[in-house]
């Protein structure tokens, strides 16, 4: 078996094939190509964010990610940028998911020196692949000093090649061969997966941000966003919107669902979130009760779409504007206060 | 660019496809057309973010009159084309001066691991490729218009071989050592502070990749 993953990707030529005659066996072996590196290249988990919140030593902190991730991705890969906050020695404890064998990564001495352009990686072996909904976690524990964390992303790793089992969905390019019938699974087995657009090629996160929920076990407010305002919604959770694009299904889309959770609770009633596309109205409420951190109920929004003939992909073409999203949230009655410590944003 | 003859994906269904008899030459032709532009729509968002008053604070440039480093995002591997080169980087910026009746600039710069390549991009005059320039003079956090006006951002050909790594990754889950090749960039940040006593701030990040027209 051999569902190699291409480095580049390749474009499968329409213009050879012609109404009522065999299609060339070059042409299905570039659609199976296709296939097998935009199943296995992977995505990107958790866009980079920036934190700038300094870590105190000897402190375990915990910050959760909510994805949906490829089910191809069996390795993923976190990116941290820390430096120093103080003058003294510090290193890092890293630990992917909280719990695991710690890491120990050394952060840059200051910003804009050589090595606070360098990224600490931290490499996370997925047990059991899979598309479903989960939350990622990543503990930090500066040692000996103080350390100033700016910024944090996490992508999956690219496949060299996948396995032709149902969960893979590889194509094995050795049964394609010029000159030779093609095997009716090897037909089959492409126009299942080009069928079903959300099985493949997917914009697997938008948005991503978290800060520390947790230290050393026990859940903090320290640095969650805190909310107080009660209705109507005025208090938006950003300092801006953040800018929106999903994936462009349909020929003649506009828009795209995408699907959202926060981390959040409140110190006593009912707190209230929603998201608010510039171009595309809001989603519904979803309101939170939990006295404990915990993902809310799904926020679903319809937000542009990318528009093929649009230089930078903004709709429209001819006069093209950004649909730039706002988290907004409310407590239902004044009095307690709603902490946000993560927002998670991906395509539905 | 789009590669798609439809520029969307064609819906058919599979069940109509029986193991060992002949396809359509319609129908192959829309699984050409889906498996093109679901690869042009591949392309992933690498860098989003709006700050919260607790953390923007803490990306300034306070040195004036000169390029301030204030923060890197990255590495992350970018989407490699048909024609070998990146997917195009559709980019935004934000920021704010500190004092009103001041101003400052921020860049953001793409490029290789190479630490002094991302020095010398912010010291080019001209503003290259893979970088653009937003200009401020307000107190209040706002994405900014690039100057001179650009959305994409292209990765230099030179950059992309200097980026591109072999990974040793597994062939499966529990299985063996095995290389991959992606090409892995960062994005920084910069400001500049022209004004006596006022600090550039970024308080916003945004790199997507697009397929382009």
């Amino acid at each position: 078996m051999a569902a190699t993953v291409p480095d580049r990707r390749l474009i499968a030529q329409h213009a050879d094939i012609d109404a009522g005659r065999a299609v060339r066996a070059a042409t299905w072996r570039d659609v199976a190509l296709t296939a097998n590196w935009t199943l296995g290249r992977g995505a990107m988990l958790v866009p980079a964010h920036a934190v700038g919140l300094t870590l105190m030593p000897g402190n375990e902190y915990e910050f959760r990610y909510r994805v949906r991730p490829r089910p191809q991705a069996i390795e993923r890969v976190w990116s941290i940028h820390s430096r120093v906050a103080g003058t003294g020695p510090a290193y890092l404890k890293v630990e992917v998911p909280s719990g695991s064998a710690p890491v120990e990564l050394s952060p840059a001495p200051r910003r804009g020196v050589v090595y606070a352009f360098r990224a600490s990686l931290v490499t996370e072996t997925v047990a059991a692949p899979s598309s479903t909904e989960q939350t990622l976690t990543l503990a930090i524990t500066p040692q000996l000093g103080s350390v100033i964390i700016d910024s944090i992303s996490c992508w999956e790793v690219p496949r060299a090649e996948l396995t032709t089992n149902s969960t893979d969905d590889g194509t094995d390019i050795a049964q394609i061969n010029p000159g030779q019938p093609m095997r009716g699974s090897t037909v089959a087995q492409l126009a299942q997966v080009y069928a079903d657009p959300t099985q493949i090629g997917r914009r697997a996160s938008l948005w991503q941000w978290a800060v520390p929920v947790a230290v050393n076990g026990v859940t903090t407010t320290s640095y969650a966003k805190t909310i107080t305002t009660s209705a109507p919604f005025s208090d938006d959770v950003f300092s801006l919107p953040i800018p929106m694009l999903a994936r462009k299904i349909g020929r003649n889309d506009i828009t795209s669902q995408v699907r959202a959770k926060v981390l959040a609770w409140v110190s006593s009633g009912t707190g209230s979130v929603r998201l608010v596309s510039s171009k595309n109205g809001a989603s519904g409420d979803v309101n939170i009760s939990t006295t404990t951190p915990a993902w809310s109920s799904a926020i679903t929004l319809d937000v542009d779409c990318e528009d093929l003939d649009s230089d930078d992909g903004r709709q429209t073409a001819a006069t093209p504007t950004w649909d730039e999203v706002d988290l907004e949230a409310r407590v239902t009655t004044a009095g307690p206060t709603l902490y946000i410590a993560a927002v998670s944003v991906w395509e539905a | 660019m789009a590669s798609s003859h439809y520029r969307g994906h064609i819906d058919y269904d599979p069940g109509d496809i029986a193991a060992d008899e002949p396809i359509s030459s319609g129908l192959a032709f829309q699984i050409v057309n889906n498996a093109n532009h679901l690869a042009d729509q591949s392309a992933q968002v690498r860098v989003a973010w709006a700050g919260v008053e607790l953390q923007t604070d803490a990306f300034t440039a306070e040195t004036i009159h000169s390029w301030n480093h204030i923060v890197t995002f990255g590495p992350f591997p970018v989407t490699i084309g048909s024609d070998g080169r990146t997917y195009p980087l559709r980019c935004r910026l934000a920021g704010r001066c500190t004092q009103s009746g001041t101003s400052g600039k921020l860049r953001l710069v793409v490029g290789s691991s190479e630490d002094t390549r991302l020095q010398l991009v912010v010291l080019y005059p001209t503003i290259p490729d893979n970088a653009l320039q937003v200009n401020t003079s307000s107190t209040s956090n706002a994405w900014l218009t690039p100057w001179p006006p650009k959305t994409l951002l292209t990765i230099p050909d030179e950059v992309v071989r200097e980026s591109m790594v072999s990974r040793t990754t597994i062939d499966s889950v529990g299985g063996d050592p095995i290389d991959v090749s992606v090409v892995m960039v960062y994005a920084s940040v910069w400001g500049y502070s022209i004004d006596i006593g006022t600090s550039v701030v970024c308080s916003g990040a945004y790199i997507a990749e697009y397929v382009g027209v």
